[in-house]
């Protein structure tokens, strides 16, 4: 009897799972199912009744969220879902269950910025479930299921922003092993939560969010403690050492992508207007249509130190970041004038197709950091300094040899907020960003090749309000006067490849149509968080 | 007459500082308490806010330290003031960015002073803080050095 119990029991599980799976893909559906196994090995629950609660949820709001999904984002459809888990997490005994979801709008004039955000966009939400467990007094594991998205980036895809053991063995020493967020600065660790900070966007100038994904986690191991030190304070530390988890789908990637697809769009058309001559045989849209990308972490490792100051609120940190990756892109296209990085040679025509392999380091990463916080004012700064190298490898080298480039990014920002009561929060941030520390008025990089200088640099100025409507349920809007158009993304993923020919990223003279230097950025969210 | 009005004025003023002043020493006291079975007696200040702050997450006999704190702000505003140094509000942004990154587990909270008690007497490792009169019964109350 009993065994016929289990074998039943057993059907459940697998059937529980393929469901899951249908509705929340493969690593989703492994999270939620870790969850249910844990609960009913912690805390005794039985299993069956939390596949039952899951499924009648997930039934329940189906059709709620595939039709929300579509009128008005995905992020309402799994605020729904989490509303009804809301009535769930209590009763869940040791398993520590929390989330959050978010859903942004982003309106932007002259350029558009992370997504395609002229005439605004809807394209911006994270939602993310997380599980802690205490296993031991020193043992506790901790599980995120993430799901972001901002333009081309994330596509809402269920990931875990973090999964890992995590042994205490005391004040002084720690350590997590599996997937670990990159401690760099003071809040990339915390940078897809919205409701931890004051302002919808982190400052750009450090927290890149076109780079995203060579920043966000590695799988590997992290030693972490906090050291006092008497009257000095105390030091937390933080030193881990992977593979950077980068990802197929980040904006980073396909941005990338986008430009070695578009080539080919615009092969012929680059022929004629550069008067090239006939280098290759255009054989239609083969190149560059279907590029198959594949990216994979190498490794990484660094350290984050902070400093606890002995004056109260004051705390100044340090953070080092090495990390390199590899993508490879197939079946692609890449064709035009010369890059406008002095390797590659002023006025040369280049061009390849076939496999494109970029090796990319980051030869290191560095943020000084400081921030000191009175009654209800926080006062931050962070300086970067980025060191890149970007290598090409190409199968055919006929007309376009391997090159490298290594421009050295930098950028600051310096923002305060400060809290008016419970409701009402508001800040200001002023942060400036440079394409190469050693050309910060674009002269060698850009105006040398025909290109505007402020390719060159990003200044922005952000006004922040936060209103906090309930403890759970906040509402920002935020506006950003920018200068310059350092990094951003015109044409690449947001251009538009199939009508017009596009020299792409490193392409050139059309560029000056497509950016202009004075623009303006307002963008609004609300995140709903138990 | 005058000096009659100057002298009233004074006895009022009087009053009403020896009032003030009788009213802020009667004012509630911070304290720490804990589970009965914890068997520190006393903290450093320092030690309070690395407490408060995850950073110290278990007492010296190897038990894990569990947080409890009063749901309700207006008591607990003066104590995270005085040894966290955080608002109400940053110390639950603190605490929410500690369980979204994964670096703890949430504490718990109690509804009333009732539940409080009742919650860290029952809870091994349990640690809270309170604003009150008098010391409570049932819990430990930890010397703050």
């Amino acid at each position: 009897m009993r065994a016929h119990n289990l074998s039943a029991l057993k059907i459940k599980k697998i059937k529980f799972f393929f469901k899951l799976k249908k509705h929340f893909g493969v690593y989703g559906s492994i999270f939620i199912y870790m969850v249910a196994v844990a609960m009913t090995e912690i805390d005794g629950l039985k299993l069956k009744y939390f596949i039952i609660v899951v499924g009648k949820i997930i039934e329940a709001t189906r059709e709620k969220r595939m039709k929300l999904k579509h009128k008005i984002g995905f992020g309402s459809g799994v605020f729904l879902l989490f509303l009804q888990f809301q009535s769930y997490a209590f009763e869940m005994g040791t398993v520590d269950l929390h989330g959050f979801v978010s859903q942004g709008y982003l309106y932007s004039d002259n350029n558009d910025y992370l997504a395609d955000t002229k005439g605004g966009t809807f394209d911006f939400n994270e939602a993310g479930l997380n599980l802690g467990a205490q296993v031991s007094d020193s043992v506790r594991v901790g599980a995120q299921i993430l799901s972001r998205n901002l333009g081309e980036d994330g596509n809402n895809k269920f990931v875990f922003g973090y999964a890992y053991g995590d042994y205490q063995h005391n004040q002084h020493l720690g350590v997590r092993a599996g997937k670990i967020r990159l401690p760099v600065g003071l809040y990339n660790q915390s940078r897809d939560i919205d409701m931890l900070r004051t302002g919808v966007f982190l400052p750009n100038a450090v927290y890149h969010d076109e780079n995203y994904t060579f920043f966000s986690a590695f799988y590997g191991g992290l030693f972490y403690g906090q050291i006092p030190m008497g009257g000095a304070g105390d030091f937390e530390y933080q030193i881990y050492g992977g593979i950077p988890d980068v990802d197929d789908d980040s904006y980073y990637v396909k941005n990338q992508a986008a430009v070695f697809g578009a080539q080919s769009k615009g092969y012929k058309y680059a022929a004629e207007a550069y008067s090239l001559p006939d280098l290759y045989n255009y054989t239609g849209d083969d190149y560059g249509r279907d590029i198959d990308i594949d990216a994979e972490g190498v490794q990484t490792y660094g350290a984050a130190l902070l400093w606890n100051t002995p004056l109260d609120g004051l705390r100044v940190g340090y953070s080092w970041l090495y990390s390199e990756s590899e993508f490879e892109y197939s079946n692609a296209a890449f064709y035009g004038p010369a890059t406008p990085f002095p390797s590659a040679g002023a006025g040369a025509v280049v061009g390849t197709r076939g496999t494109i392999e970029t090796h990319n380091k980051i030869t290191p990463f560095q943020v000084l950091s400081l921030e000191y916080v009175w009654d209800d004012l926080i006062i931050s700064a962070e300086y970067m300094k980025f060191g890149i190298e970007f290598e090409f490898d190409y199968e055919d080298e006929s007309l376009f040899s391997d090159y490298k480039f290594a421009p050295n990014p930098c950028g600051f920002y310096l923002g305060a907020s400060y809290r008016f009561s419970d409701l009402v929060q508001l800040g200001v941030n002023y942060s400036e960003f440079y394409f190469d520390d050693k050309d910060k008025d674009g002269e060698r990089n850009f105006e040398a090749y025909g290109k505007p200088d402020f390719l060159g640099w990003l200044k922005d100025i952000t006004f922040s309000a936060r209103f906090d409507i309930t403890d759970n349920w906040v509402v920002k809007a935020e506006y950003h006067r920018m200068d310059g158009a350092a990094w951003l993304p015109e044409a690449g993923v947001y251009s538009d490849a199939n009508s017009t020919p596009n020299p792409g990223f490193y392409g050139g003279n059309l560029w000056p149509d497509n950016l202009k230097q004075k623009w303006n950025l307002i963008a609004l969210k609300t995140t709903y968080s138990f | 007459m005058r000096q009659n009005k100057l002298y009233r004025i004074t006895a009022c003023l009087a009053i009403m500082v020896s009032v003030l002043t009788f009213s802020i020493a009667a004012k509630a006291e911070l304290y720490v308490i804990s589970n009965p079975e914890v068997k520190e007696n006393s903290l450093s200040a320092s030690n309070i806010k690395s407490i408060f702050t995850n950073k110290i997450p278990k007492w010296d006999d190897g038990t894990k330290i569990n947080i409890i704190v009063l749901a309700d702000r207006a008591y607990t505003k003066d104590f995270l003031k005085k040894y966290i140094h955080k608002t109400p509000s940053q110390f639950k942004t603190y605490w929410l960015k500690q369980v979204f990154t994964g670096k703890a587990i949430m504490y718990e909270t109690a509804k009333s002073l009732d539940d409080l008690v009742k919650k860290v007497s029952e809870t091994p490792g349990a640690v809270s803080f309170i604003d009150s009169s008098k010391p409570l019964d049932n819990v430990k109350t930890i010397t703050i050095q």
